[in-house]
């Protein structure tokens, strides 16, 4: 398998529709995400996007790069800054080390981010090759 | 801390042990997630296993109600995450256990750090990570 030098960028806009089906997915209502009067209460200032809905741009990201067959194996991440409302949410990586057509995993470093260039995530992420997903 | 879902008042920083199970709340991956899914990323339109984003989604959910009720203003902080590649298709289940690995206070902070597994319904582990969360209250 051929590991790019990088991922294909994706991208989300985090309106408050986007918010919305996101809460509904996970059933997380928390009102800082969902409650102008709420967030304006707190250091935020406004809602916020849930932070692992900005990292599903990473997973799409990935999705775009390889095909929807390949999966990561693993990731680890630090929440930096959250992403406003409204936002366009963007997701890109670099290969963290040589391409390696045998290699089994390869390591990506990665950046989420709003569209002012700052940054709400950032960690690695190790993408498994085609058959990840053969055990389920 | 006993297992299981809890109704009453927001549960507090003071009320977690590090190595406590905190309980485990069975998730389903119904038709409905999944087509919310696909209205916020239209490329899983043709996919027919949950893709790791709503895998993740999923697994939020069930870390939200193994040991509820968390209070409201809580910061997500951190994550590790490890797939096995098992997924799940609509209308399976699976069952996300939860553990209180660590908490302290840092600079002025309330930070927790939970272990979190989930697996389908034969017991199967598809994906588990640690999280730290700012705790709110």
């Amino acid at each position: 398998m051929q590991w790019p030098g990088n991922l294909v960028e994706a991208q989300l806009r985090a309106s408050p529709e986007a918010i919305r089906l996101y809460a509904e997915i996970t059933r997380d209502f928390n009102p800082l995400h969902l409650d102008a009067g709420f967030a304006a209460q707190t250091p935020f200032g406004r809602p916020i996007a849930h932070g692992t809905l900005s990292l599903a741009v990473l997973w799409e990201a990935i999705a775009v790069t390889f095909g929807p067959d390949v999966r990561p194996a693993a990731a680890e991440m630090r929440f930096l800054a959250p992403i406003a409302e409204g936002a366009l949410i963007s997701a890109t990586g670099t290969r963290a080390g040589a391409d390696d057509p045998l290699a089994a995993t390869m390591r990506y470093d990665f950046t989420v981010s709003d569209e002012a260039g700052t940054q709400a995530l950032a960690g690695f992420v190790e993408i498994a090759g085609g058959g990840a997903d053969a055990a389920s | 801390m006993s297992a299981g879902t809890f109704e009453g008042a927001p549960l507090r920083f003071a009320d977690f042990t590090p190595g406590a199970y905190l309980g485990e709340a069975r998730v389903v991956l119904d038709r409905e997630r999944f087509e919310r899914w696909r209205a916020l990323f239209p490329a899983a339109a043709q996919v027919e296993k949950a893709p790791p984003g709503l895998l993740m989604a999923l697994f939020m959910y069930g870390f939200a109600e193994a040991f509820a009720p968390h209070p409201d203003g809580n910061i997500h902080a951190g994550q590790t995450l490890a797939f096995t590649g098992r997924s799940l298709r609509a209308g399976d289940g699976a069952r996300v256990s939860v553990t209180c690995r660590e908490k302290e206070v840092k600079r002025g902070r309330n930070r927790v750090r939970f272990e979190a597994r989930m697996c389908d319904d034969a017991g199967d582990e598809i994906m588990s990570g640690e999280m730290v969360v700012i705790w709110a209250v």
